[in-house]
């Protein structure tokens, strides 16, 4: 009765232990489960080193240059991983930025990578023939595929924002201008990057030989500003 | 059948529905990607089946047409900016006109001018471009 006794006392300590929060709070590495792109090894990463995830993305990335062992090195880390345990609580505007950042954050990352990688192939540092240790005919076939898997899946519902209402009418934008707030406009109208509107633009214009100046100075003619925004 | 063919029939299997179901739900963004890229699409098959000397000289007249393009479809999904009609009319026929008559004013060399350096220094392009998307991820 005694001895019984004993033992449960022993196990109320040890649960007690168990629950108690440690003072001294450790750092583990896992792998994340509330911010995930592929496996969540980046997000875990991040975590443990107190980093951006998304500069250990862009990183991770740009391990491609080294011929492709960060892939390989990705896929061991996520095997031999554990999975967190207590993923964090996110409402549905918080899935929804963070998915919008991530899709952002890969995009960034793939233009910059391309962008290195055909520099370097330009100035003759590195083969045209190959993106990765595999030849090009290889590679197109896989990233073709995983680009329709992506386009079909519900994780680029990036471009439908819950509850973002687009402007019934087209007006220049006061806030957001570099010259007369077309681009702002168009970019808020088309619920699109500015910036990536204003590049394109840019490339347009002078790909045109100034032709889009027209269409430019056309909007500004003809469009209003928006109207000014009251605060009370 | 050459690669051009497959990629630009993969592309209309994707970009024509999405642009119809993007006029129906109102989605501006979705409609001006897919657009983009059926255009871009028939531009490949177009040019795998024909042989064109002045590959640079497409270019041209195939950013002032798919502008054109867009700018026609977004009038179609409202009706009400007449800006956007007017805007595309303009640049259909200057797509229109670079190929007849300002063909003789020396026009595509001049572009392939700028062209040959856009040829140098896209990679360059494509660098600022993601800097800048990765700048604004949080916006």
């Amino acid at each position: 009765m005694l001895e019984e006794e004993k033992n449960s006392n022993e196990q109320n300590f040890f649960d007690q232990m168990a629950n108690e929060p440690s003072p001294i709070p450790l750092k583990k590495l896992q792998r994340s489960k509330s911010n995930v792109v592929i496996a969540g090894v980046c997000s875990g990463i991040a975590e443990y080193l107190k980093m951006d995830t998304a500069t250990i993305r862009i990183i991770a990335l740009l391990t491609v240059l080294i011929g492709g062992w960060g892939a390989v090195a990705y896929i061991i880390t996520s095997l031999l991983l554990p999975v967190e345990q207590k993923p964090k609580q996110l409402t549905d505007d918080e899935i929804y930025s963070q998915r919008k950042e991530n899709f952002m954050t890969v995009l960034s990352g793939l233009l910059i990578l391309a962008g290195i990688h055909f520099a370097l192939v330009y100035i003759g540092f590195r083969s045209g023939e190959r993106i990765f240790i595999l030849p090009n005919d290889f590679v197109f076939p896989f990233v073709s595929m995983a680009l329709g898997i992506i386009l079909l899946s519900k994780n680029v519902a990036v471009f439908s924002e819950p509850g973002f209402q687009t402007p019934d009418s087209f007006s220049r934008s006061r806030t957001d201008r570099k010259i007369m707030g077309v681009c702002g406009g168009l970019s808020k109208y088309l619920n699109v990057d500015s910036s990536a509107l204003r590049i394109i633009f840019i490339l347009a214009t002078l790909l045109t030989l100034g032709i889009f100046c027209i269409v430019y100075i056309y909007f500004s003619l003809f469009t209003f500003y928006e109207t000014e925004q009251k605060f009370e | 059948m050459p690669d051009e063919q497959i990629l630009g029939g993969a592309i209309i299997f994707y970009s024509l529905p999405t642009a119809y179901f993007s006029l129906e739900n109102g989605k501006r963004d979705k409609l001006v990607w897919a657009t983009i890229l059926f255009c871009v699409s028939v531009v490949l098959i177009v040019k795998s089946y024909f042989e064109i000397l002045d590959t640079r000289g497409i270019i041209f007249v195939s950013i002032l047409f798919v502008s054109g393009t867009v700018l026609m479809l977004l009038f179609i999904e409202n009706m009400k900016e007449k800006v956007f009609f007017f805007s595309s009319l303009i640049l259909i026929l200057l797509s229109y006109l670079s190929v007849t008559f300002f063909k003789n004013l020396g026009l595509f060399e001049t572009a392939n001018k700028i062209g040959n350096l856009v040829e140098v220094f896209w990679p360059v392009i494509l660098i600022v471009l993601g800097i800048g998307i990765f700048i604004k991820r949080k916006k």
